[in-house]
């Protein structure tokens, strides 16, 4: 068991964390003196914000450090400097600084969240994080109060993920908003998020999420080892996590899902799988993936069980589309008229009747086109990017046939794969199954369908050798775990569907029953 | 790394070295559709000089949705002669500007003159059957008259007369009792075979080719002894048992009634106890509509029923005999398959005889043939009289 989500290849890179012993100065008693101290260490950013003032009725001087635009002014303003200014009006304060420090640590604070800090690091740290520190002079300790509250996107559908049934809230930014729309799925004690950090510079919250009790322990300590290796500056987004941890780089298939939706987390979650969250963006991993989860979506349950096999049984369809239709085009047409019906092929040979390339420049052609007007469509601003659809189709559809250079079935071959390809959910598997096809089109123009099929059983040669975090990429087809397969082309009823998937050796196997026997 | 690299580059040469050999684009295909076999006019004192007409397609005629069509043909014949069957392919590839295809051949049409000649046909076959791009779905039939004219025919609904030929022969066979169209793996077989066979038999017509009755081959030289017309043609249909529609006219009380085959069964067996003069017993079953009275008959009475089947049944034999006694008397050619029957169930005696089955001694025509039908009536169509008298 242990082996089986064993890592083949070895990291060279040592197990290497930052630390952060060097900037351990404590807090010195002199509040002059520490205001100097921070000032030094962030060289005096103008965004600063130092508020120095004196506790009301006594001599104490005390002094609120924090960032402009990271923190709630409000929350700053009424929560901590009126407490601690104004209540003094009704209740004396003891003389002694230490008391004193307690009495506004205990009573008059009213922020949840708030610590003791002791060194300098942990005063740099927590204003960088949006906290505001409180001073008193003549003690050597800080309180660190959460105050976080800069702009964020509030939470929107998701535009990567639409669907046509199902919840409409989408991931943001917010690492805290994240987290709060996975716990407002799973109300489970058992839900675990832990915390840390990755990036040397940036320091940016990345949260392992998963089940205690239904994901397998291996599984996890997998992923924290790969997470621990992780070293570099910056992670801007969750795609900096997922090429750094997954098991093949060299690979065209995504092993890494990538989500907006909190009901997908949720869900996989719930069959045992991890996901990770990273702060700064709305996609938030789920892992491990294989081939059957690139061809699903959390609609083929919330349809009734008819139609959710219908629609994967279409994109089982439509991923092999995708790959092969162009493919068998240029096999077809150059190489094996005999297997296309007479009256099609007299009508193809018509139609190709004075086009000046061979089938194979054709296709490329065309595929590059639509290639280059799909990219041209994503980069552009959305009321400009469907100009460019009405263009390309005039280009590709129309002119392009009457001017000769591409026959019109050409035109119908590259748009029933553009079709065919948008019609996968995952945007990144559909972008692997259109990389593949530029192979099987060479394969076909050199060797037609026997070309075709020695690549076709590359891949699969390739799919059955990946792994997703230990986790086999064909699982559970190649590895055959039969019970689970009544979920993977074709999904069962609801009632049916009473197990986790096996392949992922969950702890806790039921995921409902029938009323027999309670578990 | 570097290893690596090299293998992959260098494996990659490979691909290079096949080439691609044989990739021909579809519109440099000249694709042949159908062919024609006929003596040539001008023939040499020694040997036999054969005329072979290829029909080429010519997309661009079939209309490509852009262009309209036009007025340009869609398909192109071109003829050449010669001895042998691939020195004529080698000259026509001469003349035609683009690669002979043989993947969507779909008919071979032989003339009556070629096919009278012993021996021939089964020689012209060779290279159809043997050149690997050739189907063995490839229909053949026997023309009356040229096969090129048969191919030259300009049919109105459809632009290429193989096409329209194939299609012909499709369509008389299962809507209107003609022959069962013969493909060329057949032939194959009744070649290997050595016993007697039936071809269907066309004529070509000025704007159309009609399907008519069959050809009738002796096996052992391959030559086309007679024909069969329609009627004969459908007896034997009934008779082997591979009849799918058909039409029988009988009269009932001087009033035409019109019975249309749905199904029609046969079972043949043999008795053997004296092989040089078999009996053969053919169990026909047929079952069929009503489709068309003159008369006001009550057809709901039983009685009426029965008279119509048995009038059906008898008109059935009468056609099955005369076709059998054409057979024994005047082609003296198994077309039956009974030859074949023999061999396959009682083979020690078929060996004793297959020398003098239908040729010598010629048991097939000493043998008696016992027909009896059985009729029956499924429906007499949606109402029982249309007037009353």
């Amino acid at each position: 068991m242990g082996s089986f989500f064993k890592r083949k290849k070895q990291d060279k890179k040592k197990k290497q964390q930052t630390k952060d012993e060097d900037f351990s100065i404590q807090i010195g008693k002199n509040l002059d003196k520490n205001m100097e101290n921070i000032k030094k260490m962030l060289e005096q950013p103008n965004d600063l914000i130092i508020r120095k003032f004196s506790i009301r009725n006594t001599n104490h001087k005390g002094a609120i450090v924090c960032i402009d635009g990271l923190i709630d002014t409000a929350e700053v303003d009424n929560d901590i400097l009126l407490r601690i200014q104004g209540v003094t009006e009704r209740k004396e304060l003891p003389h002694n600084t230490k008391q004193m420090f307690e009495v506004i640590y205990q009573e008059m604070i009213s922020v949840s969240d708030i610590q003791k800090g002791k060194t300098l690091d942990d005063v740099t740290n927590a204003i960088l994080y949006g906290s505001a520190v409180f001073y008193l002079d003549g003690i050597d300790e800080v309180l660190i109060m959460d105050t976080k509250g800069w702009e964020s996107r509030s939470i929107e559908e998701p535009i990567t993920e639409p669907v046509i049934r199902g919840p409409r809230e989408g991931f943001v930014e917010n690492v805290r908003t994240n987290m709060v729309l996975i716990r407002r799925y799973i109300r489970d004690p058992n839900l675990r998020f832990k915390t840390r950090k990755v990036g040397r510079r940036s320091k940016k919250v990345l949260v392992v999420t998963y089940m205690e009790g239904i994901t397998h322990p291996d599984l996890l300590k997998e992923i924290n080892r790969r997470l621990d290796t992780i070293d570099m500056d910056d992670a801007p987004e969750s795609g900096f996590i997922e090429q750094w941890i997954e098991d093949s780089f060299l690979s065209p298939f995504p092993q890494v899902m990538n989500t907006e939706r909190p009901d997908k987390v949720a869900m996989g979650l719930l069959e045992g799988k991890v996901a990770i969250i990273l702060d700064g963006t709305p996609m938030v991993l789920i892992l491990p993936f294989n081939i059957g989860d690139a061809l699903q979506t959390p609609e083929d349950y919330y349809e009734r069980w008819a139609i959710g096999s219908l629609l994967r049984a279409l994109r089982y369809l439509a991923a092999f589309i995708a790959m092969f239709v162009p493919a068998l085009y240029i096999a077809l047409v150059s190489f094996h008229q005999g297997m296309i019906p007479s009256k099609l092929a007299f009508s193809i040979a018509a139609t190709r009747e004075g086009v000046p390339f061979p089938a194979f420049v054709e296709a490329m052609l065309m595929a590059v086109t639509m290639e280059l007007l799909r990219e041209a469509g994503a980069r552009l601003p959305r009321t400009i990017g469907q100009t460019i659809g009405i263009v390309g189709g005039l280009v590709i559809g129309d002119a392009a046939v009457q001017a000769g250079i591409v026959s019109p079935v050409m035109v119908i071959v590259v748009a029933l794969t553009a079709i065919a390809s948008f019609s996968l959910p995952a945007y990144s598997v559909a972008i692997s199954f259109r990389l593949i096809r530029f192979g099987f089109m060479i394969a076909a123009a050199f060797f037609g369908l026997y070309g075709i099929i020695l690549a076709y059983i590359m891949v699969n040669i390739h799919i059955v050798n990946l792994k997703s975090i230990g986790v086999p990429y064909s699982a559970p087809f190649a590895p055959s775990f039969f019970s689970d397969w009544k979920d993977l082309v074709f999904r069962a009823p609801i009632q049916v569907l009473t197990k986790r998937p096996q392949y992922l050796k969950p702890t806790d196997q039921k995921s409902g029953n029938k009323g027999e026997n309670g578990s | 790394m570097r290893r690596r690299l090299l293998l992959l580059v260098s494996s990659s040469f490979v691909l290079l070295l096949t080439g691609c050999w044989d990739q021909v684009d579809i519109e440099e295909r000249g694709f042949i559709i159908g062919s024609g076999i006929d003596m040539a006019d001008e023939q040499k004192k020694q040997g036999r000089v054969l005329t072979l007409t290829h029909q080429f397609v010519v997309p661009a005629g079939l209309g490509a949705p852009m262009q309209g069509g036009g007025d340009q043909k869609a398909f192109d014949n071109l003829s050449a002669s010669g001895e042998s069957m691939f020195e004529i392919s080698r000259k026509m590839t001469e003349q035609s500007s683009k690669l002979p295809f043989y993947r969507h051949e779909k008919i071979i049409v032989i003339s009556n003159e070629v096919a009278k000649l012993p021996y021939l046909f089964g020689e012209m076959m060779d290279i159809f059957l043997r050149n690997p791009e050739m189907r063995r779905s490839i229909k053949v039939a026997v023309a009356d008259g040229k096969a090129e004219d048969v191919l030259n025919t300009k049919p109105e609904s459809e632009k290429i007369p193989a096409i329209y030929l194939d299609s012909v022969m499709e369509n008389s066979f299962e809507n209107a009792s003609g022959m069962e169209p013969v493909k060329i793996g057949e032939v194959h077989e009744f070649l290997m075979g050595k016993m007697s066979y039936v071809l269907p038999r066309i004529i070509a017509r000025e704007k159309s080719v009609e399907s008519e009755g069959s050809a009738v081959f002796q096996g052992y030289n391959n030559q086309m002894i007679g024909t069969l017309n329609d009627a004969e043609t459908k007896a034997l249909n009934l008779i082997i048992g591979k009849a799918k529609q058909g039409i029988i006219n009988i009269s009932l009380n001087q009033k035409n009634i019109t019975y249309e085959m749905e199904e029609a069964k046969s079972k043949i067996k043999l008795d053997t106890n004296d092989i040089r003069h078999l009996d053969v017993y053919v169990d026909i079953n047929v079952s069929g509509v009503i489709s068309e009275t003159f008369g006001t008959e009550n057809l709901f009475q039983r009685s009426t029923f029965k008279e119509i089947e048995k009038h059906v049944s008898r008109e059935i034999e009468t056609k099955a005999e005369q076709t059998i006694k054409k057979a024994q008397q005047e082609l003296k050619t198994d077309i039956f398959g009974i030859g074949n029957m023999l061999k396959e169930r009682h083979y020690d005696q078929w060996q004793q005889i297959h020398d003098n089955w239908d040729r010598g001694a010629n048991y097939f025509s000493q043998s008696t043939f016992h027909v009896n039908t059985t009729t029956r009536i499924r429906t007499t169509g949606n109402v029982n009289k249309s007037k009353n008298e």
